[in-house]
């Protein structure tokens, strides 16, 4: 496939989510300026000035361009609760989602990966029944009900670890990359540091377990898959270690199922945020886009969703092409 | 079908399923209270013989709510599981045999739906509706359709490729005779290892929407609303928080292993694989 037609894909992706994100505000039943005012009503001037403020009043494909134009530039208007423009809010709310996601995809893939191949290889061992029954288990786990249990017992319990918030009120971290770990280390703020990373703890543990159990149970089921195959035979038969056998011929082969499963579990991980954010108060984009649902906060709606989709579109980007580059088969796709 | 109730996990599945349905006719007929009834000066109290789970913030009895959750639940389970096999499996059944312009609009469609992780979905429809009861149910019922689509398609796009299907046609059987009493009974086992999977999914968004505060409205006792009251009393009265949360996790995992169950029996390529 050429980059042309990648592009032209892309393209059309963009096209596809600008448009849904436009109808949004179109598809709540009745007038969406009556909705802006609520209860109390206004004259007749007010919500003519509020219509032509939201271009209402153009045509609706004139609407749409400039919809899209705004939207490439990162500009959604202002949120109608806080009154600030929705960029400038997801600037502060972006690093912390941010944060938050990295550390549970980097514990739960590694987690996940090494419990997974540990499964396949010693089959119907104590780590096989035991990774079995954890992505069983994991699979049907409410998260939100998952997150309270944590709090139960590392927070009420042992009385350890906080739950609320990114870091103790008492620390001030000067804003440089918004990722509070990289940020107090960068300041050399020892306690600070120490604060942001006992906050982090739990919330990135309840999320990561949300894609521990989709990694674990595609990681053993190609393991057992590709143990199977003839070159998997011939390479033991040659002699190899098993180590050898199992990180250059079975893991390579595995690895764009594996990786084909991080990408879900990346989607997965932005519902998982969502929950996760709300129950520990986590100053992030998850927690923000309920409440703005709660608010009918239209704007910061329809930016939330555009983001979203914008962000679900680029990682599966990434992974099909990740998945190509480790895959040679794939290529020619 | 004996093979089936040898199958260890689709046999505990069931049971527990069936327990969950027996408590949710149960509570049709009786329960102890009722799930509205204010008992002053009872909140939040541990288990009694008056009040055999205790009691919520509001003094009202958990047992009952929790059987008549049940009832929300499974209710909603079942009823999203049936509109997504009429509609969905309806739809997939179509696009696989007619094949065309008609599959690549419904296949562009159903993307364009799950472009989105299910429960966020769930939220922007119910963001742009508003809460409540139906709307609820509108919005779980609209994220499962494509998947029990997509998979409906491409077990029927096998059948249809089929020289039984073709001599049928010859035969001058119409189209939706083929469909209907060629290509729907072979497709019976997707559809309902399908069925038990919206059927979860539907019981687990609804119950994150009522924990967002964004489904099923109070005074109804939706598991997920009461977990998300129970939040609140985390440290006083944490069997506010166990019961509907045990019972939420046993009946998404008793239907996950009815389908995986039916699945391993019912698809002798699958068998073995996990």
């Amino acid at each position: 496939m050429s980059i042309l037609s990648k592009v032209l894909k892309l393209a059309l992706s963009f096209i596809f989510i600008s448009l849904m994100s436009f109808s949004i505000i179109r598809l709540i039943p009745g007038d969406p300026v009556t909705h802006l005012i609520g209860e109390r009503g206004a004259s007749e001037e007010t919500i003519q000035q509020i219509k032509q403020n939201l271009g209402l009043d153009k045509s609706v494909p004139e609407q749409y361009w400039i919809f899209t134009t705004n939207a490439i530039r990162g500009e959604f208007g202002e949120s109608i609760v806080s009154k600030q423009p929705i960029i400038s809010e997801f600037k502060v709310l972006w690093p912390a989602t941010f944060e938050l996601a990295l550390v549970a995809i980097l514990w739960s893939s590694v987690a996940g990966i090494v419990l997974g191949i540990l499964a396949a290889v010693k089959r119907n061992s104590f780590w096989d029944y035991g990774a079995v029954s954890l992505s069983t288990i994991g699979f049907a786990m409410p998260v939100f009900w998952w997150a309270l249990l944590v709090i139960f017992f590392f927070a009420v319990t042992l009385g350890i670890l906080p739950v609320s918030g990114r870091i103790a009120i008492e620390y001030d971290v000067p804003y440089r990359t918004g990722l509070y770990l990289i940020d107090t280390l960068l300041s050399e703020d020892k306690g600070a540091f120490l604060s942001a990373l006992k906050h982090l703890v739990l919330p990135a543990f309840v999320l990561g377990t949300v894609s521990l159990a989709l990694i674990v149970r595609v990681t053993r089921s190609s393991f057992i898959d590709i143990q199977k195959e003839d070159y998997v035979r011939t390479a033991r038969a040659k002699g190899l270690q098993p180590r050898q056998v199992i990180f250059k011929h079975i893991f390579k082969n595995a690895l764009p199922q594996i990786l084909t499963a991080l990408g879900l579990a990346f989607g997965q991980l932005l519902t998982g945020a969502i929950m996760t954010e709300t129950i520990f108060s986590w100053p992030g984009l998850g927690r923000w886009l309920i409440k703005s649902i709660e608010a009918r906060d239209y704007p910061a709606v329809q930016a939330g969703l555009f983001y979203s989709m914008l962000i679900i579109i680029l990682i599966n980007f990434v992974t099909d092409e990740l998945i190509k580059l480790v895959n040679p088969r794939m290529r020619g796709a | 079908m004996k093979k089936l109730f040898k199958n260890r996990s689709f046999v505990i599945g069931l049971c527990v399923f069936s327990f969950f349905v027996v408590l949710a006719l149960l509570a049709f007929i009786w329960t102890p209270y009722s799930y509205q009834e204010v008992f002053e000066g009872a909140a939040l109290q541990g288990t009694s013989s008056r009040f055999w789970l205790g009691t919520d913030d509001l003094g009202r009895d958990l047992l009952t709510r929790l059987l008549i959750g049940a009832q929300l639940s499974l209710g909603i389970g079942l009823l999203v599981g049936g509109i997504s096999i009429v509609v969905g499996g309806s739809l997939g059944i179509a696009s696989g045999y007619y094949g065309g312009r008609i599959d690549q609009i419904l296949v562009q469609i159903m993307n364009a739906i799950q472009a989105l992780p299910s429960l966020l979905l769930a939220l922007f429809v119910v963001a742009i509706l508003g809460g409540g009861v139906l709307n609820t149910i509108l919005s779980v019922t609209l994220v499962s359709i494509p998947v029990m689509f997509r998979l409906i398609r491409s077990a029927a796009q096998v059948e249809a490729s089929k020289d039984y299907i073709v001599s049928a046609q010859a035969l001058g059987a119409s189209d939706f005779r083929i469909m209907r009493s060629h290509i729907f009974p072979n497709c019976i086992t997707p559809i309902l290892v399908q069925t038990a999977v919206c059927c979860s999914e539907a019981i687990l968004n609804t119950a994150a929407l009522g924990f967002l505060g964004l489904g099923i409205p109070a005074p109804y006792p939706e598991w997920g609303t009461m977990l998300s009251d129970a939040k609140t009393y985390i440290e006083t009265a944490p069997h506010l928080m166990t019961w509907p949360g045990g019972c939420l996790l046993l009946l998404i995992l008793s239907t996950q292993l009815i389908s995986d169950g039916l699945r391993d029996q019912l698809d002798p390529k699958l068998r073995g694989r996990s």
